[in-house]
């Protein structure tokens, strides 16, 4: 397979590159207009990750795992790489993608999906050695989708609607995320006050408490990401933890 | 520009998602303080970790802070160093900071006390200038079982179990060796709150190694050989055996 990544909308580099395909190859171009933003509405961080998703017919989006399996029966992943442009008006940029004829879709469609992988340095996350990114926090639909096909060297472009913001749809924890660290915590009037750090943007953080070790539960107290602190009541509970979700 | 660049697809096993939780958990253990001197355990460790400061175990709005920067008439923390032989002393002075003090105790006056740090297992004194019900102890949960304490023979000993089930303890319940008979703990009554003196049984209807409570009249009861929830007991050890307990 091949990809080819363009800086810019290029109509005369995009003949060129055709003058490449493979007859047996089906080619699928795909970008956003952008701005791409996550849902606390920042714009993506340069070399956040997109993922190219194939969707059955009458599918929905249902996010991925952090090893990029679709949560959907229905939806398969079938490209990954770290191309967001970063600044204001952050998006996908152009890009062409020749697939084997026989790998392609027949039918349905494929989505672009902007995933989460910020850390709490705020940065994408890296690359593992097979191309993947090291976390994904959460995963979105672009709403640029184009129709799945089989014919030999057509061209699918996929366009993008005005505004491409993606809105998280699924949050995922894994093997290599960052967990949440509690660097202080008092006691105060019956309350318990705690400091958390370590969080990453794509993930809500909520005490967890209760009496016995092991049977904790969520609370509804959410930890501030701007002061990385919350207060709870400390009457009943005995034991707390911090979770993000 | 245009640049070739080849991406990997993915293709990996399942993986069930699931949240991401802090590695620390903390908790908070309410220990009884109604009375004058208090010996309360080291359940808990610092944030991150590791030993605490005794400065930083017990911190509440409970306590009575002193009426000047050398914590004048507020509360105490008297931390005992067997291996050598003294204790260290802190008061709560009128910032609700623990600054170290020179205090009068049985063993004399008392060292100033700096930066110590407590294990858990460790057990601290806190000496109440106006009681309240409790006060609070909290840092950082530790699963692995602390250190036993290391006792000698012929002398007194503080021991705390660092419990943090918030439930009252029962000295039987405890793991006792080489205890000579003649041995005993002071301990605060978990039935009226007084300091009560804990023995070893003497009747024959019990085996001969019960901690049992004798009253007035003879009769032993093990009900109140039991230490109250977060608190820790005098131990004396009277004879030339070396006693061993762990929890």
């Amino acid at each position: 397979m091949k990809l080819t990544k363009f800086c810019a909308f290029s109509t005369a580099i995009l003949a060129a590159s055709l003058a490449f395909a493979d007859a047996a190859n089906v080619c699928i171009t795909f970008h956003t207009k952008g701005p791409d933003c996550y849902a606390d509405g920042t714009p993506a961080v340069e070399k956040e990750w997109y993922a190219l998703v194939w969707l059955a017919p009458g599918a929905e989006f249902g996010g991925v795992t952090t090893q990029l399996e679709a949560v959907s029966a229905d939806n398969e992943v079938m490209l990954v790489a770290p191309l967001a442009t970063g600044g204001e008006n952050s998006c996908c940029p152009l890009v062409m993608w020749q697939i084997d004829s026989a790998k392609a879709k027949e039918e349905g469609s494929y989505t672009v999906v902007m995933l989460d992988t910020r850390g709490s340095d705020g940065k994408a996350a890296a690359s593992t050695s097979d191309g993947k990114p090291k976390v994904v926090y959460a995963s979105a639909s672009t709403e640029a989708s184009v129709a799945a096909t089989k014919k030999g060297s057509s061209v699918a472009v996929a366009t993008s609607s005005e505004t491409t913001g993606a809105t998280v749809t699924k949050s995922t924890g894994s093997v290599g995320a960052e967990k949440p660290q509690i660097t202080a915590f008092e006691i105060v009037g019956g309350n318990a006050v705690i400091e958390v750090s370590g969080m990453v943007p794509g993930l809500t953080y909520k005490v967890m408490s209760g009496s016995e070790l092991g049977k904790l539960k969520t609370s509804e107290f959410e930890v501030s990401k701007s002061s990385g602190q919350v207060i709870v009541p400390a009457d009943e509970a005995k034991f707390f933890s911090i979770k993000g979700e | 520009m245009k640049a070739f660049t080849f991406f990997s697809v993915a293709f990996a096993a399942g993986f069930a998602m699931a949240a991401v939780t802090s590695d620390a958990t903390f908790g908070v253990l309410k220990v009884d303080s109604d009375a004058a001197e208090t010996v309360i355990c080291v359940p808990w460790e610092a944030a991150g970790g590791g030993n605490v400061a005794v400065v930083d175990l017990v911190k509440t709005t409970d306590l009575t802070k002193g009426s000047d920067e050398a914590g004048t008439g507020g509360d105490v923390l008297l931390l005992y160093r067997p291996s050598e032989s003294k204790y260290y002393g802190w008061a709560l002075n009128n910032a609700g900071t623990w600054v170290g003090v020179a205090i009068v105790t049985g063993k004399g006056t008392s060292t100033a006390g700096t930066t110590q740090t407590l294990a858990r297992g460790d057990a601290l004194i806190i000496r109440r200038s106006n009681t309240s019900p409790s006060i609070y102890l909290y840092g950082q949960y530790n699963a692995t079982a602390a250190t036993a304490p290391t006792l000698t023979a012929g002398a007194w000993h503080l021991i705390a179990p660092p419990s943090t089930s918030g439930a009252d303890l029962s000295l039987n319940s405890m793991t006792w060796n080489n205890v000579d008979g003649n041995d005993y703990i002071y301990l605060q009554s978990t039935s009226t709150g007084n300091r009560i003196k804990i023995t070893r049984n003497k009747n024959g209807d019990k085996p001969n190694s019960m901690w049992v409570y004798r009253n007035w009249n003879g009769t032993e009861t093990t009900d109140l050989a039991s230490v109250k929830a977060g608190q820790g007991f005098w131990y004396v050890s009277t004879g030339a055996t070396t006693p061993t307990v762990s929890f």
